[in-house]
């Protein structure tokens, strides 16, 4: 029962965005390079839900990692069911989606060899999303709804090590492939289109529109190489609060940023790294990003 | 001659992301499920674990004959606390005897130096008539 529960949970997620990532140290757009391995010593695999209120996504995740060396996998299901309030708060513009991906790594103890990292695991996480949007190019064309399928393949690596026997440093590193899409730099635009007008002498005149949430300006795909890493401080004497500093980065032509932030996560009762909330702050180009999460964990 | 033993070792404690058990370099099962191994009288074991925090842990481990799983010839609870290093690791030797006595914790001063110091080595063929062997009844002077 223990075990059938997690899973009947990630199935029975409405709308359930899945980004495979089983960690709840998400900035506002939903990502992270930590994969986190189970807090529960006698239950080797992890479920978990997060809600992202910045991008009003979900996320849920299974990860199996081997007690000991050996294989461990992982799948994820994610989704963000509408747009809207979320965009006008936290002041962004992804759009609907939905997708899958799945993990799968070794758990080694590679990095013991250097003498400071304690643990360590290197996964390949495949995600697939499919979305779809309303753009609206210029006023000489009509609104189209563009779909969109994007694969993604990152390699993480996450290990921890002691930091003076004051805290432990959780860290996360991740680089990959990916198709993207520009919506994140298009408009948010209500689409209003005319179905119906009141006939001549009806009065008052009217006029029926359909009002479409959608985005303005001139949309493109390209391929991305983004790249992540996350150190998370867990501090001894307070392990209940972590505090993450991260950076998000595209490293390809057409959309290269780095972002940077920190974010500050509260954990369960001798429970560091299930994860209940956090909020998190950053920087993309110039501009401040708030990011709102939420964590259940099985 | 290695005889086949049915070894259980349960070991709890929370947020331990790596837990290793060897005997005689065979890997353990530590959940409790029963692992089937062919082991010598005395051999070496292993524990190993890791957590990013300073963690309580407690191993249970019973060693019972796979002819006849009533008879334990080791029986151990081992508790300590993965220090802040976040590396913990054992080693010794175990002997097996199937006069091994009932299973006693261990206080955390007595964990990681040894758990041979309840054991005593069966006599086998080769040492039950010599002299000086712990276990080996002295002859009677006539």
């Amino acid at each position: 029962m223990r075990r059938t529960m997690p899973l009947l949970l990630i199935f029975l997620v409405p709308a359930a965005n899945v980004i495979g990532q089983t960690s709840a140290y998400q900035t506002s757009d939903s990502t992270s390079s930590i994969l986190i391995y189970n807090p529960d010593q006698n239950n080797p695999s992890t479920a978990n839900v997060v809600f992202n209120v910045a991008s009003t996504e979900f996320t849920a995740g299974y990860l199996h990692l081997a007690p000991a060396e050996g294989w461990s996998w992982g799948f994820g299901v994610f989704g963000k069911p509408s747009t809207g309030l979320s965009n006008q708060i936290f002041q962004t513009s992804a759009g609907d989606k939905i997708g899958g991906s799945i993990t799968f790594g070794y758990h080694s103890l590679a990095g013991q060899a250097n003498g400071w990292m304690v643990d360590d695991w290197l996964m390949l996480q495949l995600t697939y999303t499919h979305s779809a949007a309303e753009i609206i190019t210029d006023a000489s064309s009509p609104a189209q709804k563009r779909t969109f399928d994007g694969p993604k393949a990152l390699l993480l690596y996450n290990f921890y090590a002691p930091a003076r026997n004051a805290a432990t440093i959780l860290f996360g590193f991740a680089g990959g492939m990916a198709k993207s899409n520009n919506i994140d730099a298009l408009t948010p635009v209500t689409i209003n289109s005319p179905l119906l007008q009141s006939a001549v002498g009806v009065t008052p005149s009217f006029t029926v529109v359909k009002s479409v949430n959608g985005y303005s300006g001139l949309y493109r795909t390209y391929t991305s190489a983004p790249i992540y890493t996350d150190a998370v401080v867990i501090p001894r004497k307070l392990e209940w609060t972590t505090l993450d500093f991260f950076t998000r980065s595209d490293v390809a032509a057409f959309n290269r940023y780095i972002e940077g932030g920190i974010g500050l996560f509260i954990a369960a009762p001798n429970m560091p790294t299930k994860v209940l909330g956090g909020i998190t702050w950053s920087w993309k180009n110039g501009k401040p990003m708030l990011g709102i999460v939420a964590g259940w964990a099985f | 001659m290695p005889n086949e033993y049915d070894v259980t070792a349960t070991l709890t404690g929370q947020a331990i992301s790596y837990r290793k058990l060897t005997l005689n370099g065979e890997n353990v099962d530590l959940l409790g499920a029963g692992t089937r191994l062919a082991l010598p009288d005395t051999f070496t074991g292993k524990l190993e674990l890791k957590s990013p925090y300073t963690r309580k842990w407690t191993l249970e481990l019973e060693i019972t004959t796979t002819s006849d799983p009533q008879t334990t010839v080791f029986k151990k609870t081992m508790t300590g606390t993965i220090p802040n290093n976040l590396d913990y690791r054992w080693s010794d030797q175990i002997t097996l005897s199937s006069s091994q006595p009932p299973a006693a914790p261990v206080g955390p001063r007595m964990l990681g130096m040894t758990i041979t110091a309840i054991q005593v080595p069966r006599p086998t063929k080769k040492t039950a008539g010599r002299k000086n062997v712990r276990g080996a009844q002295k002859p009677k002077r006539t």
